[in-house]
């Protein structure tokens, strides 16, 4: 009797054990999906608009104001730091932020998925996606972790060399392609809706010969390989774009008109057009088309570009007038432009005028004008390419000076980076502290069309007659990493520039 | 048994007739008794022979057998502080058998303060604690930090216990803002004040080990008024309320010099007063609409913004109806209190009501069981009005022009007084119109209270069950208008149309529901053999907590305000559902050796099992030893030396996780932009997404664990005229569960992980004194204070410099983070500051404005307070009780936006440097690039906005410091006067007493002398007494101070 009762005292206990057990395992967020029922087309779309967002917002804004596509809206404070050429350590945090925690982290995940499935098709997706993102952080900040990200074991990833990161890019960009044979399936995604691999073995080979031209400018040796992405004649022929699935509603909207114009958000109205931008579009004797399909006339009908460096709070009467100024074209469903066509033939171009190739260099030139009306939905590309012909003496200069044009209307980060890259557009000798004396008077006349100018207030540690060469490493990878290098300055250029 | 009479007698002091007005008596071995009416007359009702014990605090309680007509004279005791106290789990012990620090706050104490909150009333009054009010505003919540900061992350709130069961803190911090304004939607915010019979602060780790985990940062138990029969009858009828007034206390304080405009030139739409010199002249200002516009004085209005305050209006009523059966074994306690406060804004938009009902039963069927039971009911609606930036109420007024009258735009249907043509179309409009078109509505109902069963099978042995309960629902709805404005009837906008203010409006409706229940079984056993004393007490207590929210957000409204319902809008932005769920099983024990009265032994243990931990390690474990000797007992009765006591106390406390930290989690995808937070939402475009939460869970959490060691001395002298309560305490918490910031490179923002070692050392000090105390004069006069020394010790690894972010505040121009550090106290301001050449000149750019350095730096700053303290006094004589209570605050400093919003919208004192004359900026230097220096000529001036610029880029030369005001203070809290009306005026009208308070709340504050901006206490991060609300404030709401009376009659 004895026994049988400490059998199922015994018993009682361990059920009481295991019991206990399961009424602790609770521990699983329920508004949480398990990962292992995630798949690739519930994770992609997601990373292709935190990489959209950045690249279409928070790096078009500091690329605009500091390539003098923009100026700081009269009276209004917002982004005067910025036409004054100062870009904190702050200003990046955001933008790191999101390309590495939120589209580049998920992309791993989707990769790994990927990779168990062997479904190769998704992992040219994210090379793709990932190389975007990664050549965005590099020619923003020059260096950035690459081969110890995304380890939770290593709270300080260390910061790879810019070109490493670029090599390392253009490896995975070869592996992903050479795993493609042809209608492998892709998950879903905005910037290639029809779900074709082949359309994504395209955009692979234009951010393949992104990367390869940027080196080329310090690293002739990547001619070759160059020219193999241009002989195989598969790039998209026309731009790489989220486009068609935007709506005028809170979410939903093209990030750029949700920050600037929507009315569900903070309403800023901060950006007019630059001066250098205008003026070097409208001379008298000729009006760029384009110039109508990127900015809003003024009150009086016109053009009219302020200039960087200030807000012109103190500027005379007939300034003083947010109607004098020209603000954007942007709706809620402009296209975000990853990568234009035109960009495509002025890589192309460049090419083929670093090798002396004045006839398919011209070709190529007049190719991405085209392409950049094209965009612009805008005709008179010929009256334009006439007007500014080809010469192949000056090349780096024709090429620099319309490739700044054309991406006026593209992106204004990607604008930045090639102003930086081919060194043009170059300073004038006007500054923009000749044009508006501070008290009141302002003589835009004085700008020197096709010219930077220094900005009526310069920021001090860029000085007169520079552009920005980097941004500084972001406050939100510095303060928590040890192994963030010291920032090496405004002026020193990333490595595709020295 | 005998038959029972009512008894009638008179207590008095001995060696007079004196009448001992409330001195207890009751009949031993019955829950029957009484207290003594003013003259200490009293009657109970008690079988002659049986044993009254008679008891008053600092008098020796005495055993008499009861007869009519008695006199009973009672002697000063000279043990004073033999007071019983109510510990852990509702345990009630002597106080000096504690070997740990327990504060008890009587009940007049708490409702002199006659706060709403009850948690605000402790201001001042424990050493060691401090109270934070985190705003005036009525509903605010309060925090309460009991001996420093220890967790870097989570709450550092004590857990408060009422009558056996805890409460859980339910907070509504709004939404979609960074500011975290801070409304009490349960929890303490529901208790109201007049039904609390005492509370007691436990504050050491040794005195909560009994409570758990939650109980790391203390334990304030609240023992709520049970029944017991009146003097003459079986039942109380009390009545308790007052009204109060309430003035705007604290506002920056505003330069009246230069109205508005921007670089010194009048701008009829600017946002501040950056124009020229005030001159009296008559000019327009705002834009032109239907061909008029508006004109006024160029002159200084000192009091535009104060005017716009109106007075607050509060007041609160509370009935109580108690009393005992006639056989005294049922006893009842029911009262229902109204508390209402209409705040300083005008209108009703910033309101808080609420009704509490509370009942309290036990019954004793046998002398061997007892049932008892407590329900309490509050419901509580507050209109909140919100703060920070935008078109909030408190941006309009701040950066509102000094030289315009506000409340001559009061009128709403004037198109100048609304966004129509306001007389600034930057981002702000008028406060009226905010007021009365933003809204943010909370309305909670929480059903809290307990079931006990105690039983006593054999002597010295009870056994007890206790179910807790708390169940809070919480609705929240904020609504934001649409501004839809086509400018057609503005003739001149002056260049900045009022159409940009344009928002499409949306509504927000949060519907919450939280419940924690309590299973206690307890088994308690007393003995005495000789001089020897055990006390043994094992329990079980099994908790669950839950919580379920469903929130959802419109925008594009229909109606453009006032209809705060989701089908008003056009679109549906966001509907998210939230749930949360833990359980814990803790297994206890608490011996208790005593020997001859004077000496204890205390020894605790407690194991837990935690569902938020990783299921394979959620077990902990953690004692505590606590000793107490009362060597009074062995030196000779004497009259200096009245009562000492040394105790020692060494205890340790785990903690567990937040709910779901331990695996990795996925939510719906979405992407922002600088300023938009929901600049992409999922599902987009009819597909949806996920990602990976910011926050990497960690498989291998350990239990944080506190160990902390305390060292007490209490002696009080001249039979309790003069005494003092000295604790030194010693506390580390190390392994703190964190979610460490972290480079978002490693693919997360933030990870999860058992984050280094914080140490808390400290002292506390508390005197009590009785200067005067003659037969109709008592003055008592009570100082605290405390010190404590927080260090963090050690932090993982890895971390850039060896610290970590708590905090920060960053825009695109400055930036000011509050760093947790190894070697300094968790809470270091960093931010970027000028840059200085070796001989100490401030180094300029080519414009002449200093250079600001691009690395954070330490500004050798700091969150956190030093000294804590507070003095309070009565003085009571013929009835008239005069009291006040001070709290002061030394050391530490604040993150201030409203100090920044100041100096940038010129409104503020500080910009009036140097009358707005071109300076060049003192003991400046230029950096001529090859490591030489030349002395800087460029002026700073004001035409060309470079005077703007030096404050708002450049911090006035001080980078990101400027925006660091030091926080200390020094408050009276209170000032009252009470007048307990004589008793024979009192029975004429049949009132068994009444009394009459007048009072000043919130009295004065007096804070640091460069502190011209906000009240000190003010907080925007209020997360739930977390050490990040500490941080600073986004623009508070000012302050008020209250003028009220209130009467307590009892029938």
């Amino acid at each position: 009797m004895k026994k049988y009762i400490l059998v199922a005292l015994f018993s009682t206990l361990i059920l009481g054990l295991n019991g206990c057990k399961d009424y602790m395992d609770i521990n699983y967020d329920p508004n949480s999906p398990a990962e292992e029922n995630l798949t690739s087309d519930m994770i992609i779309p997601g990373a292709e608009m935190n990489i959209a967002a950045t690249y279409s917002y928070t790096m078009h804004i500091l690329g605009a104001y500091n390539a003098q596509y923009y100026a700081q809206q009269f009276g209004t404070p917002n982004y005067v730091k910025y036409s004054q050429f100062e870009v904190s350590a702050e200003n990046g945090s955001g933008a790191y932020r999101q390309l590495f925690q939120r589209a580049l982290s998920n992309l791993n995940t989707a990769k790994k998925k990927a990779e168990a499935n062997a479904d190769n098709g998704v992992l040219l997706q994210v090379a793709v996606l990932r190389a975007f993102a990664f050549q965005l952080l590099v020619d923003a900040f020059g260096e950035v972790p690459y081969t110890e990200a995304f380890d939770p074991a290593n709270m300080a990833p260390k910061y790879d060399e810019g070109r490493a990161i670029y090599d390392g890019l253009i490896k995975e960009l070869d592996d992903a392609l050479a795993r493609i044979q042809g209608g492998e399936a892709v998950s879903t995604s905005f910037i290639i809706p029809s779900k074709s691999v082949d359309e994504w073995v395209k955009f692979a080979k234009a951010e393949k010969l992104k990367l390869l031209s940027r080196i080329s400018n310090v690293d002739a040796s990547v001619a070759t390989q160059i020219q193999a992405i241009i002989d195989e004649n598969d790039l998209p022929a026309g731009d790489v774009e989220i486009a068609g699935c935007w709506a005028n509603a809170n979410g939903q909207a093209n990030p750029f008109f949700s920050e600037e114009r929507a009315t569900w958000g903070r309403v800023t109205h901060n950006i007019i057009a630059n001066l250098a931008l205008v003026n070097t579009l409208q001379t008298d004797a000729y009006v760029d088309p384009r110039l109508a399909a990127w900015i809003l006339p003024n009150k009086d009908g016109k053009f009219q570009g302020s200039i960087s460096g200030t807000n012109l709070s103190t500027v005379e009467d007939k300034y003083a007038d947010a109607k004098v100024w020209c603000e954007l074209v942007l709706d809620y469903n402009t296209p975000v432009i990853l990568i234009s066509r035109a960009e495509i033939d002025f890589f192309i171009a460049e090419h083929f005028a670093r090798k002396n190739d004045a006839a398919k260099a011209g070709a190529a030139y007049a190719a991405a004008i085209e392409a950049s009306f094209a965009t612009a939905g805008v005709s008179g590309a010929a009256a334009h390419i006439a007007a500014h012909p080809f010469n192949q003496a000056s090349w780096k200069e024709c090429i620099g000076v319309e490739k700044w044009k054309a991406l006026a209307g593209i992106n204004g980060f990607e604008g930045f980076t090639e102003a930086r890259r081919l060194d043009f557009p170059q300073f004038g000798t006007v500054k923009g502290s000749d044009m508006y004396g501070g008290s009141g008077t302002l003589d835009l006349s004085l700008y020197q069309p096709g010219k930077l100018y220094t900005p009526f207030q310069v920021f001090n540690q860029v000085g007169d007659n520079h552009i920005l060469e980097r941004f500084p490493y972001p406050e939100i990878s510095t303060a928590r990493n040890s192994n963030a290098p010291k920032f090496p300055g405004y002026l020193e250029p990333i490595f595709w520039g020295k | 048994m005998a038959q029972s009479q009512i008894i009638t007698g008179k207590v008095v002091s001995a060696g007079s007739d004196e009448g001992i007005p409330g001195a207890s008596i009751s009949v031993l071995g019955t829950s029957r008794g009484t207290i003594t009416d003013y003259n200490g007359m009293f009657s109970i009702d008690a079988a002659p022979g049986t044993t009254l014990v008679v008891s008053f605090v600092g008098m020796r309680t005495v055993s008499i057998p009861a007869r009519d007509l008695m006199v009973i004279s009672l002697e000063e005791d000279t043990e004073v502080l033999d007071e019983v106290v109510v510990t852990a789990l509702g345990i009630s012990r002597s106080e000096k058998t504690l070997g740990y620090a327990a504060t008890k706050v009587e009940a007049d104490e708490i409702t002199k303060a006659r706060t709403t909150n009850v948690a605000t009333a402790l201001a001042g009054k424990v050493a060691g604690v401090q109270v934070q009010s985190t705003s005036t505003d009525p509903g605010a919540a309060s925090n309460i930090i009991i001996r420093g900061f220890s967790s870097v992350s989570g709450s550092n709130q004590p857990l408060y216990v009422v009558d056996g069961v805890p409460l859980q803190n339910t907070t509504d911090y709004g939404h979609g803002s960074q500011d975290e304004k801070a409304t009490a939607l349960g929890g303490i915010g529901n208790v109201a004040s007049q039904d609390i019979e005492s509370m007691t602060i436990l504050k050491g780790a040794a005195a909560t080990a009994l409570y758990g985990s939650r109980a790391a940062n203390g334990v304030v138990i609240i023992t709520t008024k049970q029944g017991a029969k009146g003097e003459k009858r079986n039942f109380n009828i009390e009545y308790n309320g007052g009204v109060s007034f309430a003035q705007i206390a604290n506002l920056p304080i505003f330069q009246n010099q230069f109205g508005q405009g921007w670089n010194g030139q009048q701008t009829f739409i600017e946002n501040g007063s950056w124009g020229p010199a005030l001159d009296g002249s008559d000019q327009v200002y705002g834009p032109i609409w239907n061909n008029q516009q508006l004109l006024h004085k160029y002159s200084a209005l000192p009091t535009n913004i104060v005017d716009f305050f109106e007075t607050g209006v509060s007041h609160n009523h509370n009935v109580a109806f108690s009393g005992a059966s006639a056989d005294g074994k049922m006893t009842y306690y029911t009262s229902y209190t109204f508390a209402g406060d209409n705040g300083i804004m005008p209108g009703d938009k910033d309101v808080f009501n609420r009704h509490t009902f509370a009942f309290r039963g036990s019954y004793e069927p046998t002398k061997w069981l007892k049932v008892s039971s407590s329900v309490n009911f509050a419901t509580s609606k507050t209109d909140v009005v919100d703060t920070y930036q935008g078109t909030s109420v408190i941006d309009g007024l701040y950066e509102f022009p000094r030289d315009i009258s506000l409340v001559d735009h009061a009128d709403l249907s004037s198109a100048f007084n609304t966004p129509e043509a306001w007389l600034t179309p930057y981002g702000i409009t008028n406060p009226y119109w905010a007021i009365a078109n933003n809204y943010h509505h909370n309305n909670s109902k929480q059903l809290y209270g307990k079931v006990q069963v105690d039983a006593k099978p054999i002597d010295g042995l009870t056994l007890t069950y206790r179910f807790g309960f708390d169940y809070t629902d919480a609705d929240t709805k904020i609504g934001v208008p649409q501004i839809n404005l086509d400018d057609a009837l503005i003739n001149e906008d002056y260049g900045y149309a009022p159409s940009n203010l344009n928002q499409t409006g949306s509504v927000y409706a949060r519907y919450r529901r939280l419940y924690e229940l309590n299973h206690d079984i307890m088994a308690t056993y007393a003995n005495k053999w000789g001089k020897f004393d055990l006390n043994v007490v094992l329990g079980v207590n099994i908790c669950e907590r839950a919580s379920t929210s469903l929130a959802a957000t419109t925008s594009d409204l229909t109606f453009e305000t006032g209809f705060w319902d989701l089908s008003n809008g056009a679109n549906k932005d966001d509907i998210s559902e939230a749930q949360s769920k833990r359980r814990s099983v803790g297994l206890f024990g608490d011996i208790t050796f005593g020997y001859a009265d004077q000496l204890f032994i205390d020894l605790t243990a407690r194991n837990d099992w935690s569902s938020t931990l990783p299921l394979a390690k959620n077990s902990y474990f953690y004692p505590g030893i606590t000793a107490s000797w009362v060597f009074t007992e062995i030196i000779p009765k004497n009259n200096v030396l009245s009562f000492g006591k040394v105790r020692a106390a060494y205890g340790m406390t785990g903690n567990d996780a937040s709910v779901y930290l331990t695996n990795p989690t996925f939510v719906q995808a979405f992407a922002t932009t600088t300023y938009n937070s929901d600049a992409i939402l999922f599902p987009f475009n009819g597909t949806n997404a996920f990602m990976a939460t910011a926050t990497l869970g960690s498989g291998t959490l350990r239990p944080e664990m506190t160990s902390e060691a305390e060292f007490g001395l209490n002696m009080q002298f001249f039979g309790g005229r003069l005494g003092f309560d000295a604790t030194y305490y010693h506390r580390i918490t190390k392994d703190q569960i964190f979610s460490l910031p972290v480079d978002p490179a490693t693919g997360y923002n933030t990870m999860v992980t058992n984050f280094g070692k914080v140490r808390n050392t400290g002292f506390e000090l508390a005197i009590n004194t009785t200067p005067v105390k003659t037969k109709h004069v008592t003055w008592n006069l009570d100082f605290n204070i405390a010190r404590n020394w927080n260090t963090v010790l050690e932090l993982p690894e890895g971390l850039d410099g060896g610290k970590s972010i708590i905090q920060g505040f960053s825009t695109s121009n400055d930036a000011v983070y509050a760093y947790a550090e190894v070697g300094k106290p968790m809470g270091e301001f960093y931010t970027y500051l000028p840059q200085y050449t070796a001989d100490g000149k401030i180094i300029v750019g080519a414009d002449g404005q200093p250079v600001i350095g691009t690395e954070l730096e330490d500004t050798g700053k700091n969150m956190q307070c030093k000294w804590t303290g507070g003095i309070s006094t009565s003085l009571s004589f013929f009835g008239i009780t005069l009291s006040a209570t001070l709290d002061a605050r030394l050391g530490g400093y604040m993150f201030s936006r409203t100090k920044n919003l100041m100096e940038f919208t010129g409104n503020g004192i500080v910009t009036v440097y140097n009358g707005r004359n071109p300076f060049i900026v003192p003991n400046s230097v230029v950096d001529n690039g090859d490591g030489t220096f030349s002395e800087n000529t460029t002026p700073i001036f004001l035409y060309d906005n470079s005077f703007q610029s030096f404050f708002d880029g450049t911090g006035a030369g001080q980078g990101g410091e400027f925006f660091l005001i030091d926080r200390s203070f020094a408050k009276l809290r209170n000032v009252s006067i009470t007048w307990d009306l004589p008793k024979k005026w009192m029975q004429k009208i049949r009132f068994e007493g009444m009394s009459l308070t007048a009072y000043v709340n919130n009295a004065v504050t007096f804070t640091a002398k460069d502190n011209y901006y906000i009240d000190p206490e003010s907080t925007s991060y209020a997360g739930d007494g977390d050490l990040s609300a500490q941080f600073g404030e986004l623009y508070s709401n000012p302050t008020n101070r209250q003028y009220g009376i209130n009467v307590n009659i009892k029938f």
